[in-house]
Parts: C-alpha cells; sequence; structure tokens
C-alpha cells in the first residue's frame, strides 16, 4: 500500500543521455554512463557514475553537479575568503575607488560562486578568480564611460600595463600582509589614531580636520606621508628578511 | 624616472583620497603607461591602501565556513564584512508547491533523508582509493607544483632569471629534487626574465645563455647545452654543461658548485666550471680563489682539495670517483678561458617591453604530449589568462624552430583555443603581436593564426588571405604583406604597432611599408586558430606554436621577437602531422 503511493512520487529508472554531438565546454567524453532518473515529487534528480574509460577514473554525480564538485566546495569558499583582501586589492588597483571595488568585488564573488563548479582546486585561486574581477571591472568601467563620464578613470591601456607588471607584486603580497601589521605599530600614536580615523571609523578628513581644529589639506597631507612611512616600512621589512634568509652569514 | 617625477606620491595620496583632479589623472595616467616605476610605486601604493582599507583590514580565514554541502551561513569575517559572502546563492534546489515548499519542515525531513540515501549509494559504488591511486595522484600535484609558472607560489625564492640570451630549452634529465637524478617525471621550468628561481629549480638548456642571480649576490651564467639546479640559497648542482660563477658580494662568498664529481667552493672571484658527460668536472679561475675538492666528506676528499688561484685550471676525473677505489686527485690542467662567457652578450635586460601574454601552446600544459587532445586550457606563460580549448585540437611535435618541443594543430574547422571571456588585452598602440605558424591547407577564405577582438568591428590579428601573409588592424583594413604562405613552412609573423603605424615582420625581415592607422579597442575573445566571432568559418588549417603579445615601452627592435634565425634545409625539421 505504501509502495503505491510512494511509487507516483518516487520513481527512480536507468537514463540514458540523448546522444548528441559534442558541446564546446563539455567535460571529456564519458566512456561509459551509469546513471539514474529519479522522479521525486515531481522534479527530475539525475544520479549515478560516469567512467571515463579507464579503470578507477570515474566521476559521481548528483543532479548537474558532481559530487567531487561538491566536495571542492568548501575548498573553494575557504580558498576565497583566504583570497578576497588580494583579490580586493587587485580590483582596487584597476578601479582606484573603495565603494567602487567593493561593488565589483561583491559582483566577482557572485560570478565566482556561479562557476565554482569549474574551479580546478589544484590549480592557484587567485589568477583564476582575477579573470572573473577583470570582466567586472570591464563592466563597470563600460558602465562608468556611459553613465559617469565626469568621472576621471585610468586608460585601458594603463590597466593593461599595470595587469602586466602586477605578477611582481603578488609574489611579496602575503609577507606584505604580515610586515603592515608591525609597521603600523610602529607609527606614532597620533598617526596611528589617524590612519584609524580614516580607515577603520570611515571618517572624512573634513570632519577629523574640524575635530582637530585644523585645514582638512594638512591632514591629507599627513595621511600621505604616513602610508608613505608605511610603504618604506614595508619595503625595507621585507628586504631585511630575504638578507635574513641568505646562510651565507653562517660561513663568516 | 622616478626621481624626475617627484609629484607621483602626491598624485597617488590624491588618488587614494579620492581628491584627485582630471588634469591630475591624466597626468597620473600618462606616468603610468610610459614608466615601470611609477607603475611598481602605484601598485604598491594601491596595495597598500587597498589592505588599509579592506573591511576587517587583516587577512582572514575563516573557520565558519567550511560547512558541509550547500551551507550557506553567512561566514563572519572579523570586523564589518561589508563584502559579503552571503551573497552567494544558495544550493540551488527546486521549489515545490504546498507542503513540500522550500523550507518546509517535510521537505527539509525529505531532502535529507534522499541526501543521506544518495550518500549511502555513492559510497557504495566508490572504490576506496589504492596505495597506488594515492601516489599517481601525489605524483600529479609534485608534478604541477614544479612545473608552476610561479614556483615561489611554492617553495622559497632565492633568486632571478635576471639574463636570457637565445635560450632553447629542452625536457632535459629529471631530478627528485636532492641533486640526483632519477627518473620521476618533474620537468625542468621554463622561467622568463626576471622569473623568481625557487629553491629546488631545474635549468635544462639546450641553447643560449641563462643568467641567474641569487639573492646573496652571486651569480651564474649557463651555457647550454647545461643542466643546472639551484639546490641551496648559495648554490646549485651542474649535472652536465658549462657555467661561469662570479661572486662579487662579501655574503655570497661561500657560494659553492656541486658536480658528480667534485665540489667548488668559491672564496670571493669569478671561475668556471664545465662539466662532460662522463662527470668529469674541469674549472677554470678567471680572478680570486676558489677551492676544488672530490665529492665526499671523506678525509681522503677533504685531503685532495686544492686551491686554485688566477688563471689556474684544474680538473677531476669521473672514472676513479665512480668505481670507489679511490678518490680522484685534483690534476692540474689547461682550458682555453674563450670556452667560458663571462658576460651576457646583448642589453636584454633593458629591452623596452613587456611580456604581456605568452601561450607556449604545449610546453606549459599538464599532461600534454604529440598527438594528445588538448583538453584543458592551455597556459599563459605570465600565469594570468590561459585560454580554453574548442573542440579539441591536438599537441603536435612539429614544433617552431626556436627551440620549441610541442605546438598545438588546427583542424581548419572548429578547433580553436580562446579565453574564457572578451580579451584582457586592450591595447591598441605600442604592441607586438607575435606567433609561429605551419600552414597545412590553404583555403580561399581568410585564416585566422590569432586575433585579439572582434575582426569586424575592432582588435587586431594575423591571418593568411588570399594564399598571402596578412594583418588586420579592424575596423580600418587588412593589409596584404604580399609574402606568400608556404604549406608545410613554419614562419614567424609578428605585428608591430608603434608611434601610430602598424607594420608586419615576417621571419624577422619588415616586410612592405609601414601602413598608418591602429586598431579600435578590442571588445571579444582573444582567440588562437581563428577569430572567435566569425568561428568555424575563418579557422587556421595547421599548426600553431609561441604566440605573444608584448608592450612596447620604447622603440621596437627585432631582438624582442622570438626569432632567431630559420635553421638551414638541412637541418630543417621533419613535417609531420599529429
Amino acid at each position: 500500500m505504501v509502495a503505491s503511493f510512494v511509487k507516483p512520487l518516487i520513481a527512480c529508472r536507468e537514463y540514458r543521455p540523448p546522444r548528441s554531438g559534442r558541446v564546446a565546454d563539455s567535460p571529456p567524453a564519458v566512456a561509459h554512463e551509469k546513471s539514474f532518473q529519479v522522479d521525486f515529487f515531481g522534479q527530475k534528480w539525475l544520479w549515478g557514475v560516469n567512467y571515463y574509460g579507464k579503470k578507477n577514473d570515474f566521476q559521481p554525480f548528483l543532479g548537474n553537479r558532481t559530487v567531487t564538485a561538491l566536495r571542492n566546495h568548501d575548498e573553494f569558499v575557504r580558498r576565497f575568503v583566504r583570497s578576497q583582501q588580494s583579490l580586493y586589492a587587485y580590483i582596487l588597483t584597476l578601479v582606484p575607488n573603495t565603494a567602487d571595488a567593493q561593488d565589483i568585488l561583491q559582483e566577482t564573488a557572485v560570478a565566482l560562486w556561479a562557476k565554482a563548479d569549474d574551479y580546478d582546486p589544484n590549480e592557484p585561486f587567485m589568477p583564476w578568480a582575477c579573470q572573473f574581477a577583470w570582466q567586472q571591472v570591464r563592466k563597470f568601467r563600460l558602465y562608468q564611460a556611459r553613465r559617469l563620464k565626469h568621472v576621471a578613470s585610468l586608460s585601458d591601456e594603463a590597466l593593461t600595463a599595470l595587469m602586466a607588471d602586477r605578477s611582481r607584486l603578488d609574489e611579496t603580497a602575503a609577507a606584505r600582509g604580515q610586515k603592515l601589521q608591525d609597521c603600523v605599530t610602529k607609527l606614532v600614536d597620533d598617526d596611528r589614531r589617524l590612519l584609524s580615523q580614516r580607515y577603520d571609523n570611515k571618517v572624512s578628513m573634513r570632519e577629523a580636520a574640524e575635530q582637530r581644529g585644523v585645514e582638512p589639506n594638512q591632514l591629507y597631507k599627513r595621511l600621505g606621508r604616513i602610508r608613505q612611512t608605511l610603504l618604506d616600512c614595508i619595503n625595507n621589512a621585507i628586504a631585511m628578511e630575504e638578507r635574513k634568509a641568505s646562510p651565507t652569514d653562517r660561513a663568516h | 624616472m622616478l626621481n624626475d617625477v617627484p609629484n607621483i606620491s602626491d598624485l597617488l595620496a590624491s588618488l587614494c583620497d579620492e581628491t584627485i583632479s582630471a588634469a591630475e589623472m591624466a597626468q597620473l595616467d600618462r606616468l603610468l603607461c610610459s614608466d615601470a616605476s611609477v607603475r611598481q610605486k602605484y601598485l604598491e601604493y594601491l596595495d597598500l591602501h587597498a589592505r588599509l582599507s579592506f573591511p576587517g583590514g587583516a587577512e582572514t580565514e575563516t573557520e565558519a565556513l567550511s560547512g558541509g554541502i550547500g551551507d550557506s551561513a553567512t561566514p563572519h569575517v572579523s570586523g564589518e564584512p561589508s563584502v559579503v559572502i552571503s551573497a552567494f546563492p544558495t544550493f540551488d534546489i527546486p521549489a515545490t508547491a504546498g507542503a513540500f515548499s522550500v523550507g518546509g519542515l517535510l521537505f527539509s525531513y525529505l531532502v535529507a533523508a534522499l541526501v543521506v540515501g544518495v550518500g549511502l549509494t555513492i559510497a557504495a559504488f566508490t572504490q576506496v582509493s589504492t596505495t597506488a591511486m594515492v601516489a599517481v595522484q601525489r605524483n600529479k600535484v609534485q608534478e604541477e607544483r614544479n612545473t608552476s609558472p610561479h614556483p615561489s607560489q611554492n617553495t622559497a625564492i632565492i633568486g632571478r632569471v635576471t639574463g636570457m640570451v637565445n635560450c632553447v630549452w629542452s625536457d632535459g634529465p629529471r631530478g627528485d629534487g636532492r641533486g640526483t637524478f632519477t627518473e620521476d617525471a618533474i620537468h625542468s621550468p621554463r622561467p622568463a626574465l626576471h622569473a623568481a628561481v625557487a629553491l629546488g629549480d631545474h635549468f635544462a638548456l639546450r641553447a643560449g645563455l641563462l643568467e641567474i642571480t641569487y639573492s646573496t649576490g652571486a651569480q651564474v651564467i649557463l651555457q647550454g647545452p647545461v643542466t643546472y639546479q639551484a639546490e641551496s640559497t648559495n648554490g646549485g648542482f651542474l649535472r652536465l654543461g658549462r657555467l661561469t660563477g662570479k661572486v662579487e658580494v662579501a655574503k655570497a662568498k661561500g657560494f659553492s658548485i656541486r658536480t658528480p664529481t667534485a665540489t667548488i667552493t668559491d672564496l670571493g672571484t669569478e671561475f668556471g666550471v664545465e662539466v662532460d658527460e662522463r662527470g668529469d668536472t674541469r674549472s677554470l679561475v678567471f680572478r680570486g680563489i676558489v677551492e676544488m675538492k672530490p665529492v665526499g666528506d671523506g678525509q681522503a676528499s677533504r685531503a685532495l682539495a686544492k686551491v686554485l688561484r688566477d688563471n689556474e685550471a684544474a680538473a677531476i676525473i669521473a672514472s676513479s670517483t665512480m668505481n670507489k677505489t679511490a678518490t680522484s686527485p685534483v690534476v692540474p690542467i689547461h682550458i682555453d678561458s674563450q670556452r667560458f662567457v663571462r658576460q651576457l652578450p646583448m642589453p636584454v635586460k633593458t629591452l623596452p617591453m613587456t611580456v604581456v601574454a605568452w601561450f607556449r601552446l604545449g610546453e606549459e600544459d599538464a599532461n600534454a604530449a604529440s598527438g594528445k587532445d588538448v583538453v584543458s586550457p592551455t597556459k599563459d606563460h605570465q600565469g594570468y589568462f590561459h585560454l580554453r580549448p574548442e573542440a579539441n585540437p591536438v599537441y603536435s611535435k612539429n614544433a617552431a624552430p626556436n627551440g620549441s618541443v610541442l605546438s598545438i594543430h588546427f583542424d581548419g574547422r572548429e578547433h580553436q583555443c580562446v579565453t574564457t571571456s572578451n580579451s584582457p588585452y586592450l591595447m591598441t598602440d605600442n604592441f607586438v603581436l607575435e606567433a609561429w605558424a605551419c600552414p597545412r591547407k590553404i583555403e580561399k577564405y581568410p585564416q585566422f593564426v590569432v586575433y585579439n577582438g572582434n575582426p569586424n568591428r575592432n582588435g587586431f590579428g594575423l591571418l593568411i588571405l588570399d594564399g598571402r601573409w596578412h594583418y588586420s588592424i579592424s575596423p580600418i583594413r587588412m593589409v596584404d604583406s604580399g609574402v606568400r604562405a608556404v604549406v608545410g613552412k613554419w614562419t614567424h609573423l609578428a605585428l608591430v604597432c608603434t608611434g601610430d603605424r602598424s607594420q608586419l615582420w615576417i621571419d624577422g625581415r619588415p616586410v612592405g611599408k609601414p601602413f598608418r592607422g591602429l586598431p579600435a579597442t578590442p571588445d571579444t575573445c582573444f582567440t588562437i586558430g581563428t577569430d572567435h566571432v566569425n568561428n568555424p568559418r575563418m579557422t587556421f588549417n595547421g599548426e600553431i606554436d609561441e604566440v605573444r603579445l608584448l608592450r612596447l615601452s620604447g622603440r621596437f627592435s627585432p631582438e624582442m621577437l622570438l626569432f632567431h634565425g630559420l635553421p638551414s634545409d638541412k637541418e630543417s625539421p621533419k613535417r609531420k602531422s599529429p
């Protein structure tokens, strides 16, 4: 009786995919597929195993996602979270406005998620993600060119040149993050306070200037000097570390 | 140049504070286009600004995100995550009506039951990996690491490639990372100029010169054919070939070159080392002092060590070392100093160009072998925008005669390699697009070797039309070189656009007069083997290799091209279809 009730709701039969031409984006040809289509309360779910012609070379799948892809989901999210600051930095170099860069990062996250199944965990994450970020930057620039003509922006040529040169910076990206923390602690208290007002509390320099009773221009200049100090500190620290890594000291 | 621009810091500060004017932005733009040091400063400055302004401040790794399948919980990132990953769509489960609607309790139970059921079924199908499978997987990962274009991501950087002259790479011997060469499949890397050198990197050159500068300041110039491994932060293992070592910095003192039979330790000098196929090691000191001793840490080895001074040379013969009956003595010999290259012959480092993209088409792709389909993206040597193959073109061993070992064969029907989205290469002036092409069949319609953009509206590319090599700068026109494309013959093509003029170079020579006019900004894909818009009507039939896109920051020079002459007819490579 139960079976007669459940049968119309849950039905399982072997599924034979229609023979069709090779689609450009499809994975390598499946030598043998054993799959079942499950009618689950009116929804068709496909599950089974694809064999790729070799022993032990198969991909279980559920619906239109392979089980491996589902496993990769965790890895994908983990890598995204770890890389989002670098991704944000990549975007900000191309669109040097923090609000726009954050919007583009949001859009990039959505685009990345839509293609999460295509991500190969054996490949480095950043180059893959940067392609999506670049597309979102392009979309934004097109929008900017049409709607925000009054906003000055960098030329395409400058952006291409920056992207080509970026790989050198990427090599030291992790070290830069660590050194920044150390360098901020070395700032004098008032500089650190100003930096915190600007970046953590998002206080405008005009407001900060009013609070301190100075001209906004003075604070902008001071902020510029603080950033330059931090940059020099980071570069020096990285250079020092490279020197320390040299084992020749032992030889002396 | 940076010193000539005293206000670059002010410009960058204004940019970050969003107080930059249109005139200042234009000034910054000009500087970025023309000066690499300004670009470097810009990138560092904006990177700092990004780290400071990023919500949460520091790089964060959040464990809460590693939930189960379909976990859509909003991650907690320290600070205020205005960049919210909850923007991710949730796992796509189709909605049903009534009691089984998405989010309903009964529906949740049913889904849970189904997931458990499916999980159990899949578990029944799934075979636990055997030891052999795990080993294969580990080898694959290891190989991936070793062939990574960015070795720095995996291991410590110990130096940089600071000079390359006519480098022809070979597959070479393979190493196990300890200086002893085994059958394990680890390909030597093919670095670009300024590429980082990681600990354990192998360099196998068939010809050419490669200069490596260690972080300590020591320098080696490898002379092809040579096989060398950067095995320590201040030394290397020379298995075969010749090198010149230069130690002019006090902290690099103690730089040592190991060979199969000897260890040469530099005590502040310039010296040459040569190892032949038997393992015999010869060393010549140009100036300074070097200690040469047979391999081994034993007392006998140390006793046989010999100190060489200016213009002294010595050899250690392999045979006696190998049979272990006695440690080979260091024998004084004479070596012609002309055998060693002490300085790179031309200032490759100062060529005013940047390699924007370099598609080796085979050499850097995982599991590439002649006759195999191209199923995974073909790598960009610069590491960013890899090209997706469509309709599975095939790797071919009929490669460009510039030392390449693999190329990709396109069938003239649907084969192509294309960017996953619109072209990231937006240049319209001061660039070079070069490629090697070997046509198999010449058709009546245009056959695109490579195209950046949409040939109907914008971009630029190289093609065959009416049996002759052409280039296209859209929307202006297709320009005829007048040079016939020969079936089965490798031809080097380079489109040079600089200073409002474009010109085609064929086999290292300019062809015809420069044409006045530049392309419009590319707005479609970058494609090899066809143009993506008109595919499959305008496809190339034959092999394509070594496609590069260069950005010029100064005057164009033919030295920039990957063309070092064609082999003579006698040496011409076998023409063979894949």
